[in-house]
């Protein structure tokens, strides 16, 4: 060779150097390198060579070979080395597919990079070494450092932003309206128990005088002295039945004796009972006139059962003093 | 309208003091029995014809007997058997041949007190020709008609058991039975008395104490003791009870009952109540004493279906829910 070939291939060297350069970076969206001299070929690539600072760029290094899929032992290599990007995940995969009846394996390692800061950012070449089972020789491959640009960052969208905003608005709103409701039910709950409360505090006895007094008022006598008679003695009844379980109105007055004998109701209480309602009876179905003083009488018969009925008074069953306790 | 009960009261009082010369008469031969000598009194005292109805040996028809021997009336007995003829029971027509005429032989139902003894053994034309007169009360024999005494009582009695050889009554021939009693056993006292009064060498027997007048007397205060409207009403509502059970709250009765009560059923629940109390001495009646009646008045007048018959549920315990559910007044 020549001083003069020697100086213009020193000369074109570096501005070769810098083509080559300048054309693998704006191709590195594609192949970026590729050793077909080797029996595996590597390719590796970025899905954009331009990004904004928050997003990230995927670097996808690809490894095919062809014929017996066994032959090649690829080693295992480490991690990119990267400027001004950060590695958020990586993954691999396998693929083995038939081309013209041979069969092609293809290994791709996938890396998603996030910049660091606005400017250039780099992957530095990948080296990936294998042996050759067959020869048993061993191979590197070397893909070219791919420049990324990183640009400034994009807006993330207002309308998601406002989206999720009144999506929390809402389940806010929600949330208020249940525990409203919830509280709101449990004060009614508690109000109603209170008033349950009120409504237990009330015995049967009150209840009873309330409607005896109602029924007849003893300052203005009622006329049908009879009618009055008749209601008063079937309200007994009916406090009778409550109270004690007596037989009802389909019993009569016998059979309302009858269950007052079989429960051992205290003698004083049978009797005043059978006074006033056999008494009670005639006047029903005699058909005789009712004085002022028999409505009276009754009234305060009944008045002072149910007074003796809410203090407990009443004694029946195991309670009924025998005659050994009255000796 | 105010009723002056005392005056009832007093008049049913004195009216009613034979009772218990009966009841002492028929105490002397009949042992126990007392729900079934007061029935024969109601029936008496109200005219109304009696059905009983109990295993033999019960002292039905002794218990018929001390009643009529204790009442200066006439008692006659009928045994009813399948050859036994209308004739034999009313009576008949005879030629007299030397008299030269046909004359009236009347039959043994021209009495007071007549016992239809099993009635259920004779065929339907001869008990038809005895509830014809039960109701008439009177019988016509050739082209006479002959009225039937006063007081008139039929007391019938069938054997619940037996039942070939029987012609059981006919629904509507039953209801002309003011009441039907059904006669259990004395309990173990009363059996043993009655053992020791029947073994002795001379049997007790009642004497007449009460005559027919006095009957009649009873019969007409009877009609006098005052039924209130109120019991009225609870006498119709039973009855109707037993026809329409849904409106008185006694759905599951619906099914049960073929045919309930006829309006006889309450003119003679009002009766036999009236005459109930007129036993307790009291000049009104009350609702125990329809109460205490009712069962008797009712239990052959309920029909039920043969699906209640089929769950062997009786027409006893129909009337039995009917009367424990409607309202006393």
């Amino acid at each position: 060779m020549s001083r003069l070939q020697l100086r213009l291939l020193s000369n074109a060297l570096p501005l070769f150097l810098l083509f080559s350069t300048i054309l693998s970076a704006q191709d590195s969206s594609r192949i970026v390198d590729s050793s077909m001299e080797a029996g595996i070929s590597l390719n590796c690539r970025v899905d954009r060579t331009e990004t904004p600072l928050n997003r990230t760029v995927e670097l996808v290094v690809s490894l095919q070979w062809s014929g017996d899929l066994q032959r090649y032992d690829i080693l295992a290599f480490d991690n990119p080395i990267l400027q001004n990007f950060d590695i958020l995940g990586s993954g691999s995969s396998n693929k083995v597919s038939s081309v013209g009846g041979v069969a092609t394996a293809i290994r791709e390692y996938t890396f998603t990079l996030k910049p660091q800061t606005i400017g250039m950012g780099y992957i530095e070449p990948i080296i990936i070494k294998y042996t050759d089972t067959a020869t048993d020789a061993d191979f590197t491959l070397t893909s070219n450092r791919i420049p990324v640009k990183v640009n400034d960052p994009v807006s993330e969208g207002e309308t998601l932003v406002w989206l999720l905003r009144l999506a929390a608005a809402l389940i806010i709103v929600l949330l208020a309206f249940f525990v409203f409701r919830l509280l709101r039910r449990k004060k009614i709950q508690r109000e109603k128990l209170a008033q349950e409360a009120v409504i237990d505090d009330v015995s049967i006895e009150d209840e009873y005088l309330q409607e005896l007094a109602a029924l007849v008022n003893l300052n203005d006598p009622p006329k049908d002295g009879a009618k009055a008679l008749s209601q008063m003695t079937r309200l007994l009844r009916r406090y009778l039945h409550e109270k004690f379980a007596a037989p009802g109105f389909e019993a009569t007055t016998g059979e309302l004796f009858q269950f007052l004998y079989a429960q051992k109701f205290d003698d004083h209480f049978i009797n005043e009972m059978k006074e006033l309602l056999s008494a009670a009876d005639i006047v029903k179905f005699s058909g005789s006139a009712v004085s002022r003083a028999d409505v009276e009488k009754s009234y305060g018969v009944i008045e002072s059962t149910l007074l003796r009925g809410s203090r407990d008074e009443i004694l029946y069953g195991e309670q009924a003093p025998t005659q050994n306790d009255e000796n | 309208m105010n009723i002056d009960i005392n005056a009832i009261n007093a008049k049913i009082e004195k009216e009613s003091e034979f009772i218990d010369k009966i009841t002492s008469q028929v105490g002397n031969v009949i042992v126990g029995q007392n729900y079934m000598v007061e029935r024969l009194l109601i029936g008496l005292l109200s005219d109304g014809h009696i059905l009983l109805e109990g295993v033999p040996g019960l002292a039905k028809t002794l218990t018929v007997k001390t009643l009529s021997d204790t009442i200066k009336t006439q008692f006659q007995r009928i045994q009813f058997t399948p050859d036994l003829l209308p004739a034999d029971i009313v009576g008949t027509v005879i030629y007299e041949q030397k008299a030269a005429k046909f004359s009236v032989k009347k039959g043994p139902v021209f009495s007071n007190l007549v016992l239809a003894d099993e009635i259920n053994r004779s065929p339907a034309k001869v008990q038809s020709a005895l509830l014809e007169a039960m109701q008439e009360r009177q019988v016509t024999i050739g082209d006479e008609t002959f009225k039937l005494p006063d007081p008139f009582l039929v007391l019938a009695t069938q054997n619940p058991i037996e039942q070939e050889g029987t012609y059981p009554l006919p629904e509507a021939q039953v209801d002309r039975f003011m009441l039907k009693l059904s006669i259990g056993y004395p309990d173990r006292d009363e059996e043993l008395e009655i053992m020791r009064r029947m073994t002795k060498l001379d049997t007790p027997s009642a004497k007449a104490v009460v005559s027919p007048a006095d009957i009649l007397r009873a019969k007409k205060a009877v009609h006098e003791v005052y039924i209130d409207p109120k019991i009225e009403n609870y006498i119709v509502d039973i009855v109707f009870a037993t026809r329409e059970p849904k409106e008185y709250g006694l759905e599951e009765l619906a099914g049960l009952i073929a045919f309930g009560a006829s309006p006889r059923a309450s003119i003679n629940l009002s009766m036999a109540a009236r005459a109930h109390a007129f036993l307790r001495r009291r000049g009104f009646v009350t609702p125990e004493d329809v109460r205490s009646i009712g069962m008797d008045v009712l239990r052959h007048r309920v029909i039920v279906t043969y699906e209640a018959e089929a769950e062997e549920i009786t027409a006893e315990e129909v009337v039995r829910k009917i009367l424990n559910k409607i309202e006393v007044p």
